[in-house]
């Protein structure tokens, strides 16, 4: 059983849909809560005002701090806890909970929170580490902006600078990443005048149920976790969040359940993230190659408040200086207060950030001293079974060496390293990680078994499952302690009144500490058992064999149902496992965990030099995590690991403006989907080792340490030049490779002085004029409710309905209206919808040899339709998703809104809140979404492909009053001369355009993601015709006629294409796009040409 | 107001439906069939996939009162009784599920892709997958799914009399 690939025991429901998650619960009378968030990164509550939300009707309850007792979370610890459940006086973040609702619908509590009146004096805010630490900062607690500090220092570091012959310094910062877990934050609370019942989803159950039952004042006792799924944590859940208390607190008042929980705008803006990392290394090495010291300084952002950023620090500066075989190590560590939402744990217990940085100094070590980076880590890193690195960490067991060798040969190493600077390129990157820590209470966990009547067995452990697959592995454990198969057993989990205390998974504990729990308690059953069938059989137990569910003696065979059933009906066991710890004397030295896990992973990519894109082509993950108990699961982590790992480096991070979250959509946060995915080839190299239950090592954390940094050792390698900055989006590597378009500044170009005024006054007050201009003018976010939703069967029928009502709008595919409503940029009272009107899907060509192509056509018929061309059928393929194209339209596609994240994400910009507003794109980021040319007051650009495309075409929009040139349709970004009751039928390509060879590209950062720039080429085979057109550099699709000018007349591909950019005027870091659009179009007119 | 329309081959009323909600909160909160996943609401993430006169759609952003008379198909409606789908059961024994949140959205879809493409090659899973997003898995063990249920497909076609095929 153990050893074997086992499907987990849950998956049946989890792919029947009937396994229930917190959302999911519907209890009788359940009401919804919903949290009022402070919508400034710094301010003073000067009066809360509820009584106009209190009166609202199907309002159960509004809470303020002033209703809750006066208690903090402890989070990670009694000194450093900080954090009340809602902001008492002074708020410190945005999305800082303020109040709170409970109503019967989501509708009330929405206008509930509406209606609250909260007055607020701003304080200086400091948003970045840098603002927290400069002179003059304003302190975010009383006690100033350093939250907490270690400085650590092994070994002898000046023996070690004295030896050093080769030295390599540098600065690496590791950003804020998302968990993005699928499941949103969300719990139900219930009340029952006693007790509490709580469904509150977490791979560590009990830490949240110490810290609710403290936060809200009750006896632990009253507080009852129950079972419930939980859609993925990553350290997400791992402890207590702002939820939990507030559905309590509501339960509490209201007597009736309540569910509280997060959208996905919520889930990015007001959770934890990964803890960012800025540090600066130092490290050294012999003439010989051997490393000599290492010293780091570095501060981590904190947020506004303590969660796991004290303790991330002082383990990640110990796991720093653990890897490798330096003579002395010196870490000095700041983790800096700052008005953000606060992070906390993420897969690797804080050791992500530093290996990230110090895996990729080793490579710049390694060059420095001209060995091959392979062979500096066999040489150099940590990984002798009975070592000791210069902190204290004993390795027990390690295959170090093994991992290293096998990555070189599954990778092709060798070879492939002699293409370096190629575009095409190779890195590595390995790792040392805990299995636990060894520190009171992380170590013990209790665990029962049950033997029943029935001969079934019932395990019954605290430790929760997020879907890696713990409570499989320990169902395997049970079945091979008492030899049964694992369909006898049930179990029972997480629950606080029927499982006995575990420590929950962190750190790499989860299989270490439950399964030693968990075999202890499994074995004492079998004693029990052998016992009792000894009475029985008169007979030794050492005589009793236990098997099949049977205990069998020399008098005869029984099951063991039967056996169990002249006690009280059933054999309760229950046993608690205490391993082995020692006290932390806040050195950060010691031998902290049980044992040690190992891995190397070697990378692949393949990077586009023109366009900036990277392509991660190839990963081997080499691991020594002990015996392996489920390969099957395992293997499931540890490529889960490995693309987590290739998102942080690629695209994954969260931007901030104002220290309010920018990206906070799927769609702006550039996660990995399945076509973005390499080839994964996962090996388990690991024997036995003697510390953890049955050989075992932890495994799902370190999955995810070495992949980044070898990610960014491959980029450089195949690049030729080092690249630090993280995540890699093009930007960023058209930027390490140095190439830009020169742009000619605006004081030399009269028609642009406008726009170089504006750009020129933002950052010296008018940005901040704006906002506070804006805030008090701005014209509020639009709401409402839809009222009807008509059907009408022909387009002048649909045409008299939007015509009778102001508040009508027009519904298609409909991929964005419901979206843009939640983010309050339309209201619609009535939505007209046209798929069932007659004569909008047809795909034909015309008389004249035209094409016609109806407004209701999809974009998947689009794709499908053989007779529209190749650019328009490529062009539908790279849109979105297989269900955005088999809903969305080819006219809603042209049509759409603008996609620029501030202004659908709620910042009160120019066109979301007027002309008194400013366009946060001017100072915020811009880099991917923004024009490059021709923008004024607002920088957003048309976000449609079908637009790029058509308008090469030269296609005619037709409505049922006019036809329109495409040219013509656009007034702005995203926004078009349609009157609001004419309806777009058709779109025409002439015959002439379809003569033409037509192609289409472009670049964006995820499969199936908005274009960061697309280009459509369109060139009759005599070149008597060309038309050249860019999308997502301007404000409306642009037609680049220099360009065709000089196709026109003969020039070379690489000689016309960049001739667009003479007009442009990027922002700050956008001109990337410049050669980026240049290149597409190179790449373009070549194939057109040819 | 008051829909009608069908789900898993059974005629469904909801009633108090508000014209604007989605067909994702009419199916999780108004018919009791909370298997497709509420991740997104914004159609980025695949999880309240659900097929929709036929074609799979994110459910998140179908206006209720768009679904009036039409047929709606979801995760619960995929097993025949105890018997998982094969599709559903490849997702087990390959190793598809972790914390099993993108899971019923994928299995929409994958099952569109396997009655539409009999034997699809890499490129075209990933592509078809793409518009679900999962966090745990990184997909290869997906990717093994629905290799594996397109074959176990291709063999029960192989091993059906002619005629029957479908």
């Amino acid at each position: 059983m153990i050893g074997h690939p086992v499907p987990p025991v849950d998956w049946q429901a989890r792919t029947g849909g009937s396994a229930i998650y917190a959302g999911d619960l519907a209890l009788p009378g359940m009401l919804i809560g919903g949290v009022l968030r402070s919508p400034h990164p710094h301010a003073r509550i000067t009066s809360i005002d509820v009584s106009a939300a209190v009166a609202l009707s199907g309002v159960a309850c509004v809470l303020t701090a002033d209703d809750l007792p006066d208690r903090r979370y402890l989070d990670y610890g009694g000194p450093y806890a900080d954090r009340y459940p809602l902001a008492r006086d002074v708020v410190r973040h945005v999305g800082e909970p303020v109040a709170i609702v409970a109503a019967q619908t989501r509708e009330q509590v929405d206008r509930a929170l509406a209606l609250i009146k909260v007055g607020y004096r701003r304080l200086r805010a400091a948003p970045t580490v840098a603002d927290a630490l400069a002179s003059g900062a304003p302190s975010i607690h009383p006690g100033g902006n350093l939250a907490s500090e270690t400085r650590q220092s092994h070994g002898d570091i000046t023996a070690g600078r004295r030896a050093a012959v080769h030295v390599v310094k540098g600065r690496y910062v590791s950003p804020k990443q998302a968990h993005a877990i699928m499941e949103p934050h969300t719990v139900v609370a219930h009340w029952t005048g006693e007790r509490l019942e709580m469904w509150a989803p977490s791979q560590g159950p009990r830490a949240i149920h110490a810290d609710l039952a403290q936060v809200l004042g009750l006896d632990p006792e009253q507080v009852h976790l129950n079972e419930v799924a939980v859609g993925g944590d990553f350290g997400s859940r791992v402890d207590i969040s702002h939820l939990e208390s507030l559905a309590a607190f509501l339960s509490m008042k209201t007597g009736r359940p309540v569910r509280l929980g997060h959208d996905r705008e919520d889930e990015f803006a007001f959770t934890k993230s990964r803890q960012s990392w800025d540090m600066e290394l130092e490290f050294g090495a012999d003439a010989d190659g051997a490393v000599t010291h290492l010293a780091a300084d570095f501060v981590s952002d904190n947020g506004a408040y303590n969660m796991a950023g004290p303790s991330e620090i002082y383990y990640g500066a110990s796991a720093l200086g653990s890897a490798y075989r330096v003579r002395g190590y010196a870490a000095h560590g700041r983790c800096v207060y700052t008005n953000k939402q606060p992070p906390s744990s993420f897969r690797g217990a804080g050791g992500y950030p530093p290996n990230f940085g110090l895996e990729i100094i080793a490579d710049e070590l390694a060059d420095a001293v001209g060995m091959d980076p392979i062979d500096f880590r066999i040489k150099n890193a940590v990984g002798a079974p009975g070592e000791t690195a210069v902190t204290g960490w004993h390795v027990k067991s390690s295959r170090l060496v093994d991992c290293l060798a096998t990555v070189r040969r599954e990778i092709d190493w060798d070879a492939k390293r002699a293409l370096g600077g190629s575009g095409r390129g190779v890195g590595v990157a390995a790792t040392i990680h805990v299995t636990g820590l060894r520190r009171e209470g992380m170590v013990e966990s209790g665990a029962a078994v049950d033997i029943l009547r029935d001969g079934r067995i019932r395990l019954r452990t605290g430790a929760g499952d997020p879907g890696t697959g713990q409570k499989t592995m320990l169902a395997q454990v049970v079945a091979h302690e008492l030899r049964v198969g694992l369909d006898r057993i049930d179990l029972v989990t997480t629950d606080t009144e029927r499982t006995p205390h575990d420590t929950g998974a962190g750190a790499s504990r989860g299989t270490f500490v439950s399964a030693h729990a968990v075999g202890k308690a499994a074995r004492t059953a079998a004693e029990a058992l052998r016992d009792l069938a000894a009475a029985k059989f008169a007979c030794d137990p050492g005589d009793v064999t236990l098997a099949d569910g049977q205990v069998t003696g020399p008098g005869g065979s029984l099951p063991i149902g039967e056996l169990v059933d002249v006690l009280e009906g059933e054999l309760r066991v229950e046993t608690e496992y205490i391993g082995d710890f020692e006290d932390d004397d806040g050195t950060g030295a010691g031998d902290i965990s049980a044992t040690y896990s190992f891995a190397a992973h070697a990378v692949e990519v393949d990077v586009d030099r023109t366009t900036g894109a990277v392509k991660v082509v190839k990963v081997v993950a080499a691991h020594d995590s002990g015996r392996i108990l489920n390969p099957l699961t395992a293997r499931g982590q540890v490529e889960g690991g490995v693309v987590i790992g290739v998102g942080a480096v690629l695209g994954e991070e969260l931007i901030f403006e104002g220290g309010r979250v920018v990206n906070a959509g799927y769609a702006d946060y550039a996660m990995p989907r399945a076509a973005d995915i390499p080839e994964i080839s996962v090996h388990f190299l690991g024997a036995d080792d003697p510390e953890g239950p049955y050989g075992a090592k932890g495994l799902a954390e370190i999955t995810l340490l070495p992949t980044g940094a070898a990610v960014v050792n491959a980029v450089s390698h195949a690049l030729g030049t080092r690249v630090r900055e993280t995540p890699m989006t093009p930007d960023r590597i058209l930027k390490a490779l140095g190439r830009s378009t020169p742009v000619r500044p605006l004081w030399r170009r009269p028609n642009r002085w406008w726009v170089g005024a504006i750009r020129w006054a933002y950052p010296k007050g008018l940005h901040a004029v704006l906002s506070r201009l804006g805030a008090r003018w701005g014209r509020a976010p639009r709401t409402g409710s839809i009222d009807a939703v008509h059907q009408p069967t022909t387009v002048a029928e649909a045409a008299t309905l939007l015509a009778g009502n102001k508040q009508a709008k027009v519904i298609a595919g409909g991929t964005d209206l419901l979206v843009a409503r939640k983010q309050q940029l339309v209201a619609p009272e009535i939505l007209v919808d046209l798929t069932g009107c007659s004569g909008l899907a047809r795909v034909s060509d015309d008389e004249d040899g035209g094409l016609h192509v109806g407004a209701a056509v999809t974009l998947a018929e689009l794709e499908a339709a053989g007779t529209v061309g190749a650019a328009l059928r490529d062009t539908a393929r790279q849109i979105a998703s297989t269900q955005i194209r088999s809903m969305a339209t080819v006219a809603g596609n042209l049509l759409q809104d603008k996609r620029c994240w501030f202004y659908r994400h709620g910042f009160d910009c120019y066109k979301r809140s007027g002309p008194a507003s400013p366009c946060y794109a001017v100072l915020g980021d811009h880099r991917f979404y923004h024009s490059v040319i021709d923008g004024h007051r607002c920088q957003a650009v048309t976000p449609s492909d079908l637009a790029t495309t058509f308008t090469a075409l030269d296609a005619v929009v037709r409505t049922q009053i006019r036809d329109l040139p495409i040219a013509d349709l656009y007034k702005g970004p995203g926004e078009t001369v349609i009157d609001r009751d004419e309806i777009v039928t058709a779109v025409l390509v002439p015959a002439a355009a379809r003569q033409r060879t037509t192609v289409f590209a472009k670049s964006r950062l995820w499969d199936g993601g908005f274009a960061t720039v697309s280009a459509a080429v369109s060139i009759a085979a005599d070149r008597s015709q060309c038309r050249v057109v860019l999308g997502g550099v301007a404000p409306v699709p642009y037609r680049a006629h220099e360009v065709e000018r000089l196709v026109l007349a003969g020039a070379v591909p690489e000689h016309a294409a960049g001739a667009w950019t003479r007009d442009a005027h990027p922002l700050r870091d956008n001109a990337w796009k410049l050669d980026a659009g240049t290149g597409l179009l190179t790449r373009l007119l070549e194939e057109a040409c040819a | 107001m008051k829909v009608t329309f069908t789900v898993n081959g059974r005629p469904t009323e909801a009633d108090d439906v508000w014209e604007g909600e989605s067909l994702l909160y009419v199916l999780r909160e108004r018919v009791g069939l909370p298997g497709s996943k509420n991740a997104c609401e914004q159609g980025e993430c695949g999880s309240c996939t659900v097929y929709l006169d036929g074609d799979p759609v994110c459910s998140c952003l179908v206006a209720a009162g768009q679904v009036q008379d039409r047929e709606v198909g979801t995760v619960e409606g995929l097993a025949q009784g105890d018997t998982l789908d094969p599709v559903q059961q490849a997702f087990v024994d390959a190793g598809a599920v972790q914390c099993g949140f993108c899971t019923p959205g994928l299995l929409v879809q994958t099952h569109d892709l396997l009655n539409r493409a009999h034997h699809p090659s890499d490129a075209e899973i990933r592509e078809a997958l793409s518009g679900n997003l999962c966090r745990c898995t990184g997909y290869e063990k997906i990717m093994d799914a629905v290799r594996l249920a397109a074959a176990r497909k291709a063999d029960a076609r192989d091993a059906a009399p002619t005629g029957l095929e479908g």
